[in-house]
């Protein structure tokens, strides 16, 4: 870095974002990865990308891959897409003609998909590629496992990635059949060394569902409580105490043999009785 | 972000009124995998920066590929069942990605073929096995075509006859199939007439194919005449009409022999 951007960089006051402050400043680290793993930038699907350091086009000039940017609608976190999205853009028919906005859209398909580990068939919306690419991985469990959540980019797919992995770590999957849990479980196995327990637990949230998940478990540990509430109580308590030790003097005081009111015999009585 | 529905909604409003956009009007939007690039490049950016100064013409984008276009990607299985038109248990088999997925993987008819899965279940001397079963690849579809066909023998109503091979390869030739004459083997009683009692009644004859497989086929004997007065005229399709056997004692097999697709639908209708 030139020393002419270093002085940008030394006097630059960073914008407050979601990590900066409040809840989003508390969550653990094992989210925080899980984030960056997510929002990284995806594999190229619409748009050839370019190998190599440099290029020789008219001059040498290097190689800089600029993503085209994508659309996810609601629907994207719906079904599992395959790394397909909305386009929006224009069109130009030649040099003198009018750009025109244009969308690009993906085909979408109403299909099933089968998870060995949960053992469930799953309605979805997906594409021909999704498809394709649970092909290649050789079943859906693979393709899920297998893939960096920046591809998969939907929330439902994250989701069921989550659960796979949670059965896989707890070892719920198939609980009536052990033989089966077993063989599953071997050819499963491979996938849980990248992670650890608690990643897995934070894995596939949103970050509303993290701050959530955040406040139910560590803000009511931590729960702050007025003064007011801490003094009545210890005045009870200080109170109640004091009625049992005059209650005990009491029966003390009753239970001596002078001081009853009664007398044990009868001063009017003859001896003779 | 519009909502998904709402983007595509917005689309279609653009294009409603055709005068306004004569240039898109040939360009219609289709729902496909699109590969496209930038028409103009964008520019370089310096080591510092993280993205390039982009301008609109920066988002002017030309189609490079419609994958979808692209010839579908073929791939191994190992079946785990007999599937009929595909193969028989334990053999490996490449079918097109799509249709392997919705109609062999989905129904576990099929596993991929993984080194693991190959070991486990595909069925190495099925080669020889499936030779001494069938003389052709192609035998069970004919079978199957035969079997359910319905062969009208159109019969002289004026002139007597007696049923011979060559009126029987003559119907076949009619409905399509050629089939040479030593092939066919005919019921032990004759079939003669004309007489209307036999109109509409059937019987079979066997077919032997690639002088291994034989088939039955059902015939139906039909009376012509060119005098329009006298001619037979049935008002429902040739599978409604009752099947009955010319002999009594063939009845329980042609009713085993199966039935046009419609067949079934038409009772179904008849009884609701």
């Amino acid at each position: 870095m030139s020393m002419k951007h270093l002085g940008e960089t030394l006097y630059h006051i960073r914008r407050p974002t979601r990590w900066t402050e409040g809840i989003g400043a508390a969550l653990p680290e094992e989210y925080k990865k899980f984030w960056k793993e997510w929002k990284r930038t995806p594999t190229a699907v619409h748009y050839i990308e370019q190998k190599g350091k440099y290029m020789i086009f008219a001059s040498r000039r290097p190689v800089q891959n600029v993503p085209l940017p994508l659309l996810y609608p609601e629907e994207f976190h719906k079904g599992i897409w395959g790394g397909e999205a909305v386009i929006q853009g224009f069109t130009k028919k030649h040099k003198y003609a009018r750009r025109y906005p244009h969308f690009w859209f993906p085909t979408l398909k109403k299909s099933v998909v089968y998870s060995e580990v949960l053992d469930k068939y799953i309605s979805i919306v997906v594409t021909n590629r999704t498809i394709d690419l649970i092909n290649e991985h050789y079943g859906f469990d693979h393709y899920l496992l297998k893939t960096p959540a920046c591809d998969l980019k939907s929330e439902l797919a994250l989701k069921i990635k989550r659960e796979i992995l949670l059965s896989l770590a707890d070892k719920t999957l198939y609980p009536d059949d052990p033989l089966k849990r077993e063989e599953i479980y071997n050819n499963y196995k491979e996938y849980l060394t990248a992670y650890t327990r608690d990643e897995i637990e934070w894995y596939g949230l949103t970050y509303k569902e993290a701050c959530k998940k955040w406040i139910k478990h560590y803000a009511e540990k931590e729960k702050v409580m007025p003064l007011k509430l801490q003094y009545r109580a210890e005045l009870i308590a200080e109170l109640e105490q004091e009625k049992s030790q005059e209650v005990e003097k009491t029966i003390f005081v009753t239970d001596n043999y002078f001081c009853r009111w009664k007398l044990p015999w009868n001063p009017f009585s003859s001896r003779s009785d | 972000m519009l909502k998904y529905t709402q983007l595509c909604l917005n689309y279609l409003k653009s294009h409603s009124t055709l005068l306004s956009h004569q240039n898109n009007v040939l360009v219609q939007q289709s729902r496909n995998t699109y590969i496209l690039k930038r028409k103009y490049p964008a520019p370089l950016y310096k080591k510092h920066q993280r993205f390039p100064r982009m301008t609109h013409k920066h988002f002017i984008y030309e189609y490079v590929e419609n994958t979808n276009r692209r010839k579908q990607k073929k791939i191994d299985l190992v079946l785990l069942e007999d599937v009929k038109n595909v193969g028989e248990k334990g053999e490996k088999v490449s079918i097109t990605s799509q249709r392997a997925y919705e109609t062999l993987i989905l129904p576990k008819l099929a596993v991929y073929a993984t080194p693991e899965n190959l070991k486990k279940y595909l069925i190495e001397d099925e080669m020889k096995k499936k030779l001494s079963l069938n003389s052709s690849k192609f035998v069970t579809r004919t079978i199957d075509i035969l079997s359910q066909c319905y062969l009208p023998i159109t019969m002289s109503i004026e002139n007597p006859w007696t049923i011979e091979k060559w009126h029987v390869r003559v119907a076949f030739r009619n409905e399509g199939y050629i089939v040479p004459e030593d092939t066919i083997t005919l019921p032990k009683k004759t079939i003669t007439g004309p007489d209307l009692n036999i109109e509409n009644k059937e019987f079979y004859v066997i077919v032997k194919i690639n002088n291994q497989e034989e088939v039955k086929v059902r015939c139906k004997i039909h009376h012509y005449t060119s005098d329009p007065e006298n001619k037979v005229i049935y008002e429902v399709p040739f599978y409604q009409l009752p099947s009955i056997a010319i002999f009594p004692e063939d009845q329980p097999i042609l009713d085993s022999l199966p039935k046009h697709p419609l067949a079934d639908k038409i009772d179904d209708d008849l009884k609701k």
